[in-house]
């Protein structure tokens, strides 16, 4: 299991996003966001960063490493 | 709101690719089956008892039905969107459609002998030069192939790769170090290094999948 809790789920949420509309705009699989959505997977810093400057937002505000 | 049917949970996606391989499985069986009887029934000629077609009918049954799901489950199979996971999958499919394009030419030249392609898990049989060579090709087109696949993977997929590697790792380590030593202490006869292949590949695989869709 990941580390950190993230609101990934919801941010997508509030843009009417799929899943797999977001995997396409991160450039991972579907199976990759599902996974950093539930917490089964942290995402590299890289990736990370990816996602932030996706919803304009910092790291921070995305991911807690506070479980 | 993003509703549930567009966010398919990963389990559900890995119990429909089971169902897709084991239907295939199945189809192929019966598909075989209903060309035999039907090659069979052409040299014989003459009238057939009421079995012979019953088995027919259920050999057609078993593969329409193995078809049916297949087709109702293919989504799970359909190519990702983004270009680079896009082309990730169509190698993985490469590699897939090039094993049993080289398992078929294997059978077709008769390359098992009398074992078929089961000669493949044993260590001992001889096989014949061509299939030999044939298996050969497959093994370096699907290698390259597989080395192009692994520069385009995402994180999560590497990390499912990666998991599934340190668990053959460790089988490995355990299955021949301790089949040695069993052997050594007479308790059992010595390691057999190509079914010590097999379980690694096969344990590699099993732990690749299950922390992709776990």
């Amino acid at each position: 299991m990941g580390d950190m809790n993230n609101r990934l789920k919801v941010l997508r949420a509030e843009r009417d996003w799929s899943q797999a509309e977001l995997a396409v705009r991160l450039d991972v699989s579907r199976q990759a966001v599902n996974a950093i959505e539930t917490g089964k997977h942290d995402p590299s810093l890289p990736l990370a960063f990816r996602i932030a400057r996706l919803f304009g937002m910092s790291i921070e505000e995305i991911f807690d490493d506070q479980s | 709101m993003t509703s549930p049917e567009r966010d398919e949970q990963p389990m559900t996606g890995a119990v429909r690719l089971l169902v897709i391989v084991s239907a295939a499985l199945v189809a192929v069986f019966a598909i075989g089956v209903v060309a035999g009887m039907i090659g069979a029934a052409m040299n014989d000629g003459g009238a057939h008892s009421a079995t012979f077609y019953l088995i027919l009918l259920a050999a057609v049954a078993l593969a329409t039905g193995a078809i049916w799901l297949i087709v109702r489950n293919r989504a799970v199979m359909d190519l990702p969107a983004s270009p680079r996971m896009r082309k990730s999958r169509l190698l993985l499919y490469a590699c897939g459609v090039i094993g049993i394009a080289g398992g078929m030419a294997f059978a077709l030249v008769g390359g098992g002998g009398e074992m078929g392609v089961w000669t493949l898990f044993s260590a001992n049989e001889p096989i014949s030069p061509r299939a030999a060579l044939i298996l050969l090709s497959v093994l370096i087109v699907a290698t390259g192939l597989s080395i192009r696949w692994h520069m385009l993977l995402d994180e999560h997929e590497r990390a499912a790769y990666d998991f599934g590697a340190v668990v053959s790792i460790y089988i490995y380590f355990v299955l021949s170090a301790g089949w040695w030593l069993l052997a050594r202490g007479g308790f059992a006869p010595a390691p057999d290094g190509h079914l010590i292949f097999w379980m690694v590949m096969i344990t590699w695989l099993i732990g690749w999948v299950f922390r992709r869709y776990r």
